[in-house]
């Protein structure tokens, strides 16, 4: 990040931003989305899919706490499945995550979709971090866009 | 058609508040289109919006007030055309300048008669914000004509006293209004200025 630009990685796809001027070079946003496709093997209950999210958001936070994360702009999300969907949003890393909805039945598959916005941490290290701390919290299987 | 944005940092109140504010634009016969916008690849507050019965349409991957300028011209004049709303309420992202969309919807988008600027602050983590993004905060409380200091339930009254003398001090004429999206508290005053 250097003078008013803001450099925005998309996998390898390097787009450089026209400008986000009005942000301060010392408050660099860093920006993380995507969509992951998860399967639970076996079928797991509307109670454990929310467990799974819970956790894995207590893992990103710790991450991003370790990472120097000075402050959360948002985490916010959603897993959705054929039985309903939850939604997700975090402001804070020391407050519990606001969640809302549920699953009815098992939930074999579903979608994470995520979307992070960080202040204080690399925006190159985003991927990783959120991948290792779903692998790691959730401990449901995921498949991330490359 | 008028149109509504409803700025603030990300995280703030936003999307809560526009719903209420679409609501109540409704309930009073009004037809009303909803544009979100979010920085990031995926939006989320899009579906949300679009579950609660409003017509959306969303903007992803860059920011309405400069990277996406011309997306939200082309959508603006898209929905005006298509849909033909009394009001479109746009959510920018929580990153935006306000008085930069203000000045390009004003100049760009013919039939269009008033943009009211609402910006919410988020009075929990008020002083968490100015350490970090004061200028991007300062700068949404410029242009606003009414601000919400919002999450005023989870704050006590005496840090809520603080946030709003700092607020008044940073929004020249705009009114500031105490209210609490998840509580309902205020928000009947902040509608009505809104009107
Ligand atoms: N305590 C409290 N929480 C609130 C209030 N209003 C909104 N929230 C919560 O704050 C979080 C963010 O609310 P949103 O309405 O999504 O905020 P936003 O500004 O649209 O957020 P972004 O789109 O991510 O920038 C959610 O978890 C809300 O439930 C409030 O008045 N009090
Ligand atoms: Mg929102």
């Amino acid at each position: 990040m250097s003078g008013a630009g803001h450099e925005h990685r998309h996998g390898d796809d390097r787009h450089r931003h026209e400008h986000l001027s009005h942000v301060p070079d010392a408050a660099s946003p860093a920006v993380y989305a995507a969509r992951a496709g998860l399967l639970f093997d076996p079928p797991a209950r509307g109670d454990d899919v929310e467990q799974a999210l819970r956790r894995f958001l207590a893992a990103l936070s710790s991450a991003l706490s370790a990472a120097g994360c000075t402050l959360v702009g948002h985490i916010k999300g959603g897993v959705n499945g054929a039985g309903g969907g939850l939604a997700f949003h975090l402001t804070r890393l020391d407050a519990a995550p606001a969640i809302a909805g549920g699953h009815a039945g098992p939930v074999s598959d579903a979608e994470l979709t995520l979307n992070v916005i960080v202040f204080g941490v690399d925006e190159a290290r985003l991927p990783a971090l959120v991948q290792h701390a779903w692998a790691e919290g959730a401990g449901v299987a995921a498949s991330w866009p490359d | 058609m008028d149109a509504l944005c409803i700025a603030g940092f990300l995280g703030s109140g936003k999307t809560t508040i526009l719903l209420e504010a679409a609501r109540a634009l409704t309930d009073g016969g009004a037809r009303v289109a909803v544009i979100e916008n979010e920085i990031g690849e995926v939006g989320v507050d899009g579906g949300y919006v679009r579950e609660q019965g409003l017509p959306v349409r969303e903007l992803f991957g860059g920011c309405i007030c400069c990277t996406l300028q011309v997306g939200l011209v082309e959508t603006l004049r898209s929905v005006r055309d298509s849909y033909g709303p009394d009001w479109v309420v746009i959510e920018p992202t929580g990153l935006a300048a306000p008085g930069d969309i203000l000045g390009l919807v004003a100049d760009t988008i013919e039939g269009l008669d008033l943009v009211r600027v609402l910006t919410v602050v988020d009075a929990e983590r008020w002083s968490m914000l100015l350490e970090v993004v004061e200028p991007l905060i300062t700068s949404q409380l410029e242009s606003a004509d009414v601000v919400a200091v919002n999450k005023a339930d989870a704050v006590d009254d005496q840090q809520l006293a603080a946030v709003l003398a700092a607020v008044r001090r940073l929004s020249g004429d705009a009114l500031v209004l105490p209210v609490s999206a998840a509580t309902g508290a205020g928000m009947p005053a902040l509608l009505r200025a809104m009107s």
